[in-house]
């Protein structure tokens, strides 16, 4: 409904943008902190990054929308009838002041004020009507307004939900997908172990060992 | 249709279930990883202690071998009285004793499991095993060294303790010789009894090989008579000069060892 009191909804684009994001927060949350792909941790880590409900939010949103404008109808069809009344009270009140003046011979001056009076008073009711509708479009743009912030705060909550499990996951030490001397496979125990292989290892990981004789 | 308050509320929850399960499985993950390091470190305690043992052993098994080489060693150098020869014979024994023990040369393998979490904790474990290997390795190389250097001093140990205690060696051994030759001994009636269908052994009856070192050229009682010689020189040449007499001139004397074992066979020929 294109007047004055619509809320403007903004988009989850346009959202993020104003935030410093882009949709790759909420597809790929983990990105922003390193965790993705061809990023520092890699992709190792993405099970502990649940992506946004896109879909949910935007259903959400459009049945913000669908609300906001049926309130607006709701107010605007009052109005519209209230308004309607006024017009049919007042043209009914005309009509029996011109019969009065017609039966009992009034002179012009009070007929006048008759009609004077008539229209003030209609005037007044008019503004009376007119505020109420004021009022009730504020109303329900305060209440839409209030959901919308609902509905944005889970946006932000996520965010800051991500922002904590990253810091959660960096508090446990995770190792760095070219870390070398980082050992991914469970050991062979002694007797069958490539001393080679894994002297070479330690050297990747800047641990000083002289090979002397040693390795492959 | 569902209203906005059921779709925001739908939202919420969802957010917050999935933020739970990512915490639960986060801490369940980093728990697991913490368990298998534990249980990793203690393998490489076992490992470590048993790498402790093996060597241990060996490094007994190696001195058991240098004692048998110095006994043996000493005891050709007090009855040759060639102190040079049990030198020898103690560091040789001593070298090739201690050699032919192989070096532990078991490295202890990579027991660190695969995981996504405490890389630190990783690494100080997968520093911790380099070390130990790097250990072992230095160990071993300088095993040999170690032994040549061992070698050496248990032959000079037993080079010493020959020099030392030959002229003690010599009368102990002309003293329990002559309580052989008297007596049938406990020892030489029990050898004989095992050996001999009950009759005694004789270990310094002529021409047997204790007669040999006994009395054979250069043999217990030669050096003994050299060093009486040696002895009583300078007195009788006093003595001479006391009685106003002319001294006779000192004589160069050489403690004599023991000839050569060809000999003793040359003399069990002729007897």
């Amino acid at each position: 409904m294109a007047n004055g009191y619509s809320t403007n909804f903004q988009s989850l684009t346009g959202l993020l943008g104003s935030l410093g994001y882009d949709m790759s927060a909420l597809t790929s949350p983990g990105s922003l902190y390193g965790f993705g792909q061809g990023q520092l941790y890699g992709t190792e880590y993405d099970m502990y990054f649940q992506p946004f409900d896109v879909g949910g939010y935007q259903e959400a949103q459009s049945s913000l929308q669908q609300l906001e404008e049926n309130l607006l109808s709701n107010v605007s069809q009052q109005f519209t009838q209230q308004t309607q009344d006024l017009r049919q009270r007042y043209g009914g009140s005309m009509e029996e002041i011109r019969g009065q003046e017609a039966r009992a011979g009034f002179v012009r001056g009070a007929g006048g004020r008759q009609r004077a009076t008539a229209a003030r008073v209609g005037m007044q009711e008019q503004e009376s009507l007119v505020r109420q509708r004021e009022q009730g479009m504020q109303s329900v743009q305060e209440t839409i307004g209030t959901r919308l912030g609902q509905l944005e705060g889970t946006l932000l909550d996520f965010l800051g939900s991500q922002a904590q499990m990253a810091l959660n996951i960096k508090s446990f030490d995770p190792k760095e997908p070219d870390e070398a001397g980082f050992i991914g496979t469970q050991g062979s125990g002694i007797g069958t172990f490539n001393y080679g292989d894994f002297m070479s290892a330690l050297q990747g990981a800047n641990i000083n060992i002289d090979l002397g004789g040693y390795g492959g | 249709m569902a209203t906005f308050g059921q779709l925001l509320a739908r939202q919420r929850g969802k957010q917050a279930l999935q933020a739970t399960l990512g915490r639960v499985k986060l801490q369940s993950d980093v728990q697991k990883e913490q368990k298998e390091l534990e249980a990793a470190r203690r393998d490489y305690q076992a490992e470590v202690e048993k790498a402790e043992r093996e060597m241990k052993k060996r490094a007994k098994k190696r001195g058991r071998r240098r004692l048998a080489s110095q006994i043996i060693g000493t005891g050709v150098g007090l009855v040759t009285g060639q102190p040079l020869l049990g030198a020898g014979i103690t560091g040789a024994g001593s070298a090739i004793g201690a050699g032919l023990v192989p070096e532990y040369e078991t490295y202890i393998g990579d027991l660190a499991p695969g995981g996504k979490f405490l890389s630190e904790a990783r690494a100080d474990f997968s520093a911790d095993i380099a070390s130990t290997n790097q250990f072992i390795k230095d160990a071993a190389e300088g095993q040999n060294l170690l032994d040549l250097t061992n070698a050496l001093q248990d032959a000079y140990t037993s080079y010493t303790i020959s020099k030392s205690f030959g002229k003690d060696f010599d009368k102990m051994f002309a003293k329990q010789a002559e309580r052989f030759k008297k007596d049938d001994t406990f020892l030489e009636r029990t050898l004989g009894n095992i050996f001999k269908k009950g009759e005694p052994m004789k270990f310094f009856e002529k021409g047997s090989f204790g007669d040999y070192l006994l009395s054979g050229e250069g043999g217990v009682s030669d050096r003994i008579a050299a060093r009486n010689l040696q002895k009583t020189q300078g007195f009788n040449q006093m003595m001479s000069l006391l009685k106003g007499e002319k001294p006779e001139e000192i004589e160069d004397v050489t403690i004599p060892s023991l000839g050569s074992y060809s000999s003793y066979l040359k003399g069990l020929g002729t007897n």
